[in-house]
């Protein structure tokens, strides 16, 4: 393996194309002045993800995992201030020509977001909206792509406004149009939190079998953590915008270590297994203007101490090299 | 399921239908308005015809000849029915009809109308969009401080000064006066631009504020990103995607603002001599040419009505979802 530098990658890694992760997330950092002031909303997020690969975000809602989506995809508001590095295929994407990001943009990651509804414009067909972006460059018809993502009756949905059509159809189109343009990287925020549970599954199983069609890389957002087991190869937790834990995600899920992670864990196999009493986390995420210094899950943590106050660094847990941890006092370990 | 398109249609239709039913309505409305208010006025049109010394047998006369003394609803019905035949009556002070003097005087209004309001759209469709791409930076302040001086400034007094600036000062424009088209474009050009500037200013200025609050609004959304998120380029969102949107509420304001225009032609059109519809019916009341007076305000009405229509169609065509609604 040749290390290359000077290639305008802003930390010391190889920029072999083989080696060099799709996406790179290092120490990134996002405030809000006007809103937050100096609180960063995202605290230092270190996360990479690999071609092909199928990465998992969780944490409760206001953690900012959005918000790291937003930010990979460089579709942050213009009043964030970022710090940091966002690199796409070995490429600062801040330091991108304007060209260079529309390109990155569609072409190299495709994004789902939320809302379908507020997603789409409602003044333009589905139709008109899809083949806005396919002139850009693709590989399918916008037909072609509608039936991918399992619509049929396709030339009613090119025709018919967002209004017209059902939460999981209008969550269909847009992924449709995520992928119109044959992205690397998928990012899906949440894509399954505003449908009626059975739609949820459809969709789930729908990215599923297209990432493993089309081969992709996806990130994948959510708070749920039964339906990012059967989805993600890696997982990492984020609370209150900073990373806390992340990991293979079949091994956290069975040993997870930090509190959080734990917590979050007892409360939903607590739902899934009807457990008696519904085991939860006392209290609830801070807003950002309230976050605490150092570790920001100490309120609400039975482990705390006053080391705590401190914040842990995101480092190598374990002998394997593949979990990397951000506590003092993780669970199953004597103290 | 092709019932989505055809109730949009239909809905069309039927909105269509509606309005032109409703507009010989409403227009009925305005010409009895109309007639009473100029009947409750202390003009007596048979002095204006017969002059001041006439005396009281002449006048009765007169009246008696015209049916001026008939109950007011015969001559109201009279007088509905030439407005429905186009006959809008004599001038008492004048040699030609009202339907000649408003003939002539029409055309002149017209095209100061458009004029500003070609002004005033372009203007406010520039500022309003810069306004709103810059949004709390430098150029939206300026955009925004100015236009709330100039919706605020009292329309004669802004006449008044652009005269003295252009006409007296720097002798670039004639003070007032109307030249034909006829007369050569630059002539026509340099006789209306005045006016129309002065009479777009108010209406730009809302104008601009409207699209400005509007596209801002729009460029917030979420489908934007999605977009922009996708490589489209952002001068070709701001266009297609946004712009469709984002306009509906100012066109809905630019039927309202019509109105307003009508009105600030005739202060305008006083201000600058021209021999338009506003000048027509101030020279009327002054001299208590009933007739004149009333035609003036029944195609003015007429015309409000009309445009009205017409911008509610444009309303209709960008956003098909209200055609449903309006339909039922």
């Amino acid at each position: 393996m040749t290390v290359t530098t000077g290639s305008g990658t802003p930390w010391s890694v190889p920029a072999d194309a083989a080696t060099a992760p799709l996406l790179a997330v290092r120490e990134l950092c996002v405030r809000f002045p006007r809103r937050y002031g100096d609180v960063a909303v995202l605290d230092r997020v270190d996360l990479t993800i690999d071609a092909g690969e199928v990465v998992a975000v969780v944490g409760e809602s206001g953690c900012g995992k959005s918000l790291l989506g937003l930010a990979a995809a460089d579709l942050l508001p213009r009043s964030a201030a970022v710090t940091g590095t966002v690199a796409f295929d070995g490429q600062d994407v801040r330091a991108m020509s304007r060209r260079e990001r529309r390109q990155m943009r569609g072409a190299g990651i495709g994004v789902v977001y939320q809302d379908a509804l507020t997603s789409l414009n409602p003044g333009m067909s589905a139709g008109a909206q899809l083949r806005q972006v396919c002139k850009l460059g693709s590989s399918s018809s916008p037909e072609e792509l509608l039936a991918s993502v399992g619509l049929e009756d396709t030339e009613r949905i090119m025709r018919a406004r967002p209004y017209q059509l059902s939460g999981g159809q209008r969550q269909r189109v847009l992924i449709a149009i995520a992928l119109a343009r044959d992205p690397q990287l998928v990012i899906a925020d949440e894509p399954t939190t505003a449908l009626d549970v059975t739609i949820q599954k459809h969709v789930v199983e729908l990215l599923r079998s297209l990432q493993r069609s089309r081969n992709f890389a996806l990130m994948f957002i959510s708070h749920d953590l039964a339906l990012v087991s059967e989805l993600a190869t890696r997982t990492a937790v984020m609370y209150a915008g900073q990373l806390v834990e992340s990991g293979p995600t079949r091994d956290i899920l069975a040993r997870p270590r930090h509190p959080y992670t734990a917590g979050l864990l007892e409360s939903s196999r607590s739902l899934d297994e009807c457990w008696p009493t519904l085991a939860s986390i006392p209290g609830s995420v801070r807003q950002p203007a309230d976050f605490l210094a150092g570790c920001r899950f100490r309120d609400r943590c039975g482990n705390a101490t006053e080391r705590c106050a401190h914040r842990p660094v995101l480092e190598v847990d374990g002998t394997a090299g593949e979990r990397y941890l951000a506590c003092f006092h993780p669970v199953g370990t004597e103290t | 399921m092709m019932h989505v398109r055809t109730s949009a249609r239909t809905g069309y239709v039927r909105f269509v239908v509606r309005r032109l039913v409703l507009a010989p309505l409403i227009l009925l409305g305005v010409s009895f308005t109309v007639f009473v208010v100029v009947d409750l006025s202390p003009n007596d049109p048979a002095r204006a015809v017969l002059g001041l010394f006439a005396d009281a047998e002449q006048r009765a006369r007169f009246a008696a000849e015209h049916g001026l003394n008939d109950p007011l609803p015969v001559r109201f019905a009279r007088f509905v029915g030439d407005v429905a035949q186009f006959r809008l009556g004599e001038s008492v002070v004048r040699p030609e009809s009202v339907n000649e003097l408003i003939g002539l005087a029409f055309p002149i209004t017209v095209q100061l109308m458009l004029l500003a309001t070609l002004i005033a759209v372009t203007s406010a469709l520039i500022l309003g969009i810069t306004a709103a791409q810059m949004e709390g930076r430098w150029p939206d302040r300026v955009i925004g401080t100015a236009a709330a001086i100039f919706q605020a400034a009292p329309q004669f007094w802004v006449g008044l000064m652009f005269i003295q600036l252009f006409a007296v000062t720097w002798g670039w424009l004639p003070s007032g006066g109307y030249a034909p088209p006829e007369s050569g474009f630059t002539y026509w050009f340099s006789s209306m631009i005045g006016p129309a500037v002065v009479l777009a200013l108010p209406f730009a200025a809302a104008m601009t504020r409207v699209i400005r609050a509007s596209v801002a609004d729009e460029l917030a959304k979420d489908y934007v990103r999605t977009a922009l998120g996708a490589g489209v380029p952002g001068h070709v969102v701001l266009i297609r995607n946004v712009l469709r949107n984002a306009l509906v509420t100012p066109i809905t304001v630019l039927g309202v603002y019509v109105g307003l225009l009508m009105s600030g032609a005739i202060l305008v059109e006083t201000v600058f001599n021209l021999p338009g519809m506003g000048t027509l019916l101030v020279t009327g009341v002054q001299q208590g040419d009933l007739g004149v007076v009333r035609g003036v305000a029944i195609v003015g009405a007429a015309a409000f009505v009309l445009i009205n229509l017409v911008v509610d169609l444009l309303y209709l065509l960008l956003n098909p979802r209200s055609a449903e609604v309006a339909g039922r």
